[in-house]
């Protein structure tokens, strides 16, 4: 159509169908009537301070010293006969920029649960990574996907589509047990006009004492070269451990703990540590954050970036950084 | 300049006439702009029929001489609230930037009481002093009392504006947030401000506004973080006299400062001011006198935030 080809008729196209979107939700909102459409948005707003390493030439600074983002999310889902409908615009305002980050069809066709559309498909039981979903993480892809579910075992079957150099299919066969699950998958990958082949599993394990493993292994072909990882989550009466150690191009250990709040304390705090086991490189997030208001979400996060001397981390135009953010739902 | 004028002083009368012809068949309200808050003077009328309600104001500014006038309608239908209106008008969104002349559509989600999300475009000039720049920009507004007991000022708000000049192309982004905290019957109220230049449309903030007792145009910015503590005590809490009841004493100290876009942060300079004075507190009404002493020891009585010595 005429209107997309030029910019300025694009950006009307997407203001009038956030303001669409944004209408009828809200009407639908507001009828509160079971199997209307579901209406719900997030506004996310940050002022953030890098403190960049001395001696840095102006000219070469990667970041601005301060910076502030604002984004507005709205989600629409819904029924429409036996289709699940799902739609969820994002608005950067720092950019100027709107984009439609899931836009997505769904049913089921007999025990098959097949589903349409665009969104981001990723997969897996890690927390900092994900050793055999294929593709970019939280990014969005125009794909396909079809769920048979026979409990206790299911197949996936997928193929998504970002343009013609990057896109992958995959089938995942899966098992589920009383305290555990465990998965095969074999994917088909194409990126920079090259395929590869993957295959690898995926398994976690509930013990039932607040303690959960899990983990993944995944070989590329032609090259074998794998990516690994082995984690668990343990959730005390206070605070809440992670630890995981993944091997992608690098060795990482990654760990947390943190604090969630309780009944008397609306506080939620945490700290995370990536080591990069081949360098010594060292990252570390601190975060505070206050749940009293169950729409209004402030919070504070420190980033620091160090380890050792001549390490990635280290090299990092970053020294640290500070973030003040406020997370609005409605 | 002079047909332009009479067009405006036209409008009003029509106004006028329809307030005072207004016979009761349809709810007809009139609201007076009294320069309290900003340095405008003049009127509001709306006219509601049924879900929409056409409105009209007309207004000079003090400061300037302007006249003002814009035409509005709006559409209600719960909890939404669709509204268009084209005039030479105040400007709220961009800081810096206080007359718009243009049209404005915007969609309110009013959520609950006292809470509420607008958005909505704006395609006109943006004017500062004498200086003039075609726009098109989106907005957001959202607002929302998190004390029950406090003035409307108070409450949490979250502007952001992004847009794009017309000459240029460029963009440009603002965004405000104000976060309050109440503690017993003391008030803090932080606040924080970014924007993106351009080089034609360049959002500023004055630090006057910001923090009490500096002159305006004397400190500004394009970035900035303030606080503002405040305590109120109710003088007569037992009187039986009009208005006497309602009068509080307020003490109150703010800090804080902006940035210019060529300053990096270990520059910012903190500025401070201590102040007292009267509160007569009306409900969402609020008229305030107050005495300002800044950093420099300069002295400034305000009276609803104006300066009036």
């Amino acid at each position: 159509m005429r209107i997309f080809r030029s910019r300025v008729g694009l950006k009307i196209f997407q203001v009038a169908l956030c303001l669409a979107l944004t209408g009828g939700g809200l009407l639908a909102a507001g009828s509160r009537v079971i199997g209307k459409p579901n209406f719900s948005g997030r506004i996310n707003t940050e002022f953030i301070y890098h403190q960049l390493s001395e001696g840095l030439p102006t000219l070469q600074q990667p970041l601005p010293e301060t910076e502030s983002t604002t984004d507005l999310q709205l989600s629409l889902s819904g029924y429409t006969g036996a289709c699940r409908y799902e739609l969820q615009v994002t608005g950067y305002f720092h950019e100027l920029l709107f984009e439609t980050n899931q836009a997505t069809v769904s049913s089921f066709f007999g025990p098959v649960l097949w589903e349409f559309g665009k969104k981001d498909w990723a997969w897996g039981k890690g927390l900092a990574f994900i050793p055999n979903y294929p593709l970019t993480q939280e990014a969005v892809y125009w794909g396909f996907e079809n769920r048979i579910i026979l409990s206790p075992f299911s197949l996936v079957a997928g193929v998504v589509r970002k343009n013609s150099q990057a896109g992958a299919g995959w089938l995942r066969a899966g098992k589920m047990f009383e305290t555990s699950d465990w998965e095969t998958i074999v994917s088909y990958v194409w990126r920079d006009e090259r395929c590869y082949w993957q295959g690898g599993t995926e398994f976690s394990w509930d013990f039932l004492n607040g303690l959960c493993l899990h983990g993944g292994v995944n070989i590329e072909f032609p090259e074998r070269t794998g990516k690994y990882l082995l984690g668990g989550v343990y959730t005390g009466g206070i605070f809440t451990y992670i630890m995981e150690y993944y091997y992608a191009k690098n060795h990482y250990l990654f760990a947390g703990l943190s604090r969630e709040p309780g009944l008397f304390s609306r506080w939620q705090w945490g700290i995370k540590e990536l080591f990069s086991l081949g360098d010594g490189g060292m990252i570390t997030i601190l975060n505070l954050k206050y749940l009293k208001d169950r729409t209004v979400t402030p919070e504070i996060i420190i980033t620091t970036y160090g380890g050792g001397k001549g390490s990635e981390t280290q090299k990092n135009p970053v020294e640290w950084e500070c973030v003040m953010r406020l997370e609005v739902k409605f | 300049m002079g047909r332009k004028k009479s067009k405006k002083v036209l409008i009003f009368l029509i106004t006028l006439a329809l307030t005072v012809i207004n016979d009761g068949a349809v709810a007809a309200e009139f609201y007076p702009l009294i320069p309290l808050d900003s340095s405008l003077v003049g009127v509001e009328y709306e006219y509601q029929v049924a879900d929409f309600t056409p409105r009209l104001g007309i207004a000079c500014d003090l400061e300037t001489k302007n006249i003002l006038s814009y035409v509005s309608f709006s559409y209600q239908t719960a909890p939404l609230v669709w509204s268009l209106s084209y005039g030479h008008w105040t400007h709220q969104y961009v800081p810096g930037y206080h007359y718009q002349q243009g049209i404005t559509s915007s969609l309110c989600y009013q959520i609950e009481s006292e809470h509420s999300l607008t958005g909505g475009i704006f395609g006109g000039t943006l004017q500062r002093n004498e200086e003039k720049i075609r726009t098109g920009l989106i907005f957001l507004d959202y607002k929302k009392r998190l004390y029950f007991d406090w003035d409307r000022e108070i409450k949490l708000h979250l502007i952001t504006v992004a847009g794009k000049t017309r000459e240029s192309g460029n963009s440009y982004y603002a965004t405000e947030l104000e976060l309050p905290i109440i503690m017993g019957s003391f008030k803090i109220k932080p606040w924080l401000g970014y924007s993106k230049q351009t080089r034609l449309l360049a959002p500023y903030y004055d630090l006057r506004n910001l923090v009490r007792g500096y002159q305006r145009d004397e400190i500004l910015g394009n970035r900035g973080f303030t606080i503002s503590f405040e305590q109120q005590w109710t003088l007569f809490p037992y009187s039986s006299l009009p208005f006497l009841e309602l009068l509080n004493a307020v003490v109150f100290t703010d800090a804080g400062g902006v940035l210019k876009s060529n300053q990096k942060a270990e520059e910012f300079e903190l500025y401070k001011s201590i102040g007292a004075g009267l509160a007569l507190k009306m409900g969402e009404f609020e008229i305030r006198l107050e005495k300002v002493y800044n950093r420099w020891g300069e002295g400034q009585i305000l009276f609803g935030g104006m300066c009036i010595n």
